[in-house]
């Protein structure tokens, strides 16, 4: 393993991983509980259509994609139930973004390759730039989370008891979604739209699934992700196996192992009592 | 005890867009109240409870409220709760002081000392690292009440305390309710569709109903003939031991 980690790429590549993996675990607890599943996938995807947009036009993938996402965003935030529900603009986002993404690499020579690096990502191709980037939105989540925990679990929580609070609950979901439409716009260019989205629903399941306390359903999510993103990129290296897919393989297998710890546990008590 | 009104509707008319759930509303709630909010399923008592907690704006009319500084204690139904959330008793009361405690600020230790004082309040100090989603009903239910004080409300609001409750767990939930109200002189509005219970404890009612809402006190209000253009089903209204007591159908 020292062997491969010499090599500055493979270094790279897992930090990237890891670093992509943290933020989106961590938004995956927030994205799991208020129930946007679909919202987070539809984001991720229209990140991509940025990033797609970009690369056709000559432009900054990573502003591409935010300026796209905060379209997104926008919409869902202020996209209330009314007469068509919200699954069916959700999906609607989704299918057209994924529509025009493919459309937007096809007419490219390396189209196909393109398309595969949009979905897995091509996290071995990182730079240094890239790493620095996500190093700083790790960071700046951190500083969110210190700032602003409370009242982004109240709101998601309890919006009704919030707003009776004085809180401005469709503002914090605004805020909530802002966030992730510029962690999306970051990272799934490095890691690509089908491991971003792994990393935002698998972690945090493996969590839930475990039923630890809140503050540990952050913490075990995000070392799930950590793991995951760094044991894929260094398997995927060791076998010769694509590099997304892989990440995808070990969140899954770590998901299964908190599952099964999880009902070790629950039939050691039913055995002790 | 004061009655200077902490709340006035004055010709108010609720709904939402162009739908009108409510017309004309007349309601004021005073320091010191105990007031029942009744009606059908669907007639209006949500829209009404959003209004008066300040989550929807009317159509027409005004709501004022005179004093600045109002908290409200919410205590919403407990099967509106979402128990994905792995939260503890503790961290569910916690949540009543956030708008205390202000952004970029963590809980404090005083916080967390309301906590505990609310948790005692209600009975349930025992249960403070339990796992919210645990508890029987009436715990549940204690704990949201723990959580509303946490915010030391000027007024107490309970949408249907005890919904899906069995008897001896209705009776102490609503004894609880008495005694805030009594013993700590709290202003208490709640919800409910169980006309029984909310007659035995309220000093006055509001009924909800036609698109209307008429307000007095509870002997004024309860009246066969009331309830059964309200409900529009035979309802007869007997009193026992002082206390009024609601039957439907054609039972006697």
């Amino acid at each position: 393993m020292i062997e491969m980690l010499a090599q500055s790429f493979v270094r790279y590549a897992v930090i990237a991983s890891v670093l992509a993996g943290a933020v989106s675990a961590y938004l995956g607890v927030y994205v799991l509980l208020r129930r946007i599943v679909f919202v987070g996938i539809a984001i991720a995807q229209i990140a991509t259509l940025g990033v797609a947009v970009g690369h056709l036009l000559g432009l900054h993938q990573a502003e591409a994609a935010f300026g796209l996402s905060l379209v997104g965003v926008t919409f869902f935030a202020l996209h209330r139930q009314g007469r068509i529900p919200r699954e069916s603009a959700i999906g609607v986002a989704y299918a057209a973004a994924s529509a025009f993404t493919i459309l937007c690499v096809s007419k490219n020579p390396f189209g196909e390759m393109d398309v595969l690096s949009l979905v897995f990502g091509n996290v071995l191709g990182v730079t240094e730039v890239q790493l620095y980037v996500l190093g700083a939105l790790a960071a700046a989540l951190l500083v969110l989370h210190w700032c602003f925990a409370k009242e982004l679990l109240f709101t998601a929580f309890d919006a009704d008891m919030a707003a009776t609070m004085g809180y401005r609950v469709q503002a914090w979901e605004f805020f909530f979604y802002l966030i992730l439409g510029v962690a999306f716009s970051l990272s799934v260019s490095v890691a690509g739209v089908l491991v971003i989205f792994s990393y935002l629903v698998i972690p945090a399941t493996a969590a839930l699934v475990l039923d630890v306390s809140m503050t540990m359903t952050f913490a075990v999510a995000v070392f799930i992700a950590v793991v995951a993103g760094a044991s894929g990129v260094l398997l995927s290296y060791q076998w010769d196996l694509p590099t997304g897919p892989t990440i995808v393989a070990a969140l899954s297998a770590l998901l299964l192992l908190c599952g099964l710890v999880k009902q070790l546990t629950r039939l050691r008590r039913v055995s002790d009592d | 005890m004061t009655t200077h009104p902490f709340i006035e509707f004055d010709h108010v008319t609720l709904g939402y867009g162009r739908r009108t759930v409510l017309r004309d509303v007349e309601l004021s709630v005073a320091a010191g109240d105990f007031l029942g909010i009744v009606g059908p399923n669907g007639a209006g008592k949500t829209t009404l409870l959003k209004a008066l907690l300040g989550t929807l704006t009317p159509i027409r009319g005004t709501i004022r409220i005179p004093e600045r500084g109002l908290v409200f204690g919410y205590v919403p139904q407990r099967q509106a709760v979402d128990e994905t959330f792995p939260l503890t008793v503790r961290e569910m009361i916690l949540m009543g002081r956030f708008a205390r405690i202000g952004l970029f600020r963590r809980p404090r230790r005083e916080d967390h000392a309301f906590v505990v004082e609310a948790a005692e309040h209600v009975a349930i100090a025992d249960l403070l690292d339990r796992r919210y989603r645990t508890l029987s009903g009436g715990q549940k239910q204690r704990t949201l009440i723990a959580r509303a004080l946490a915010a030391q409300p000027t007024i107490l609001v309970l949408d249907e305390p005890t919904n899906g409750m069995d008897l001896p767990a209705e009776n102490a939930i609503m004894e609880l309710v008495r005694r805030l109200h009594v013993a700590d002189r709290l202003t208490v509005v709640m919800v409910s569709h169980l006309l029984n219970v909310v007659a035995s404890y309220v000093a006055r009612l509001a009924i909800v109903g036609g698109g209307r809402l008429e307000v007095g006190p509870v002997a004024t209000m309860l009246t066969g003939e009331r309830l059964t253009a309200l409900y529009g089903t035979p309802v007869r209204v007997h009193h026992v031991d002082g206390a009024a007591v609601v039957l439907a159908g054609g039972a006697r």
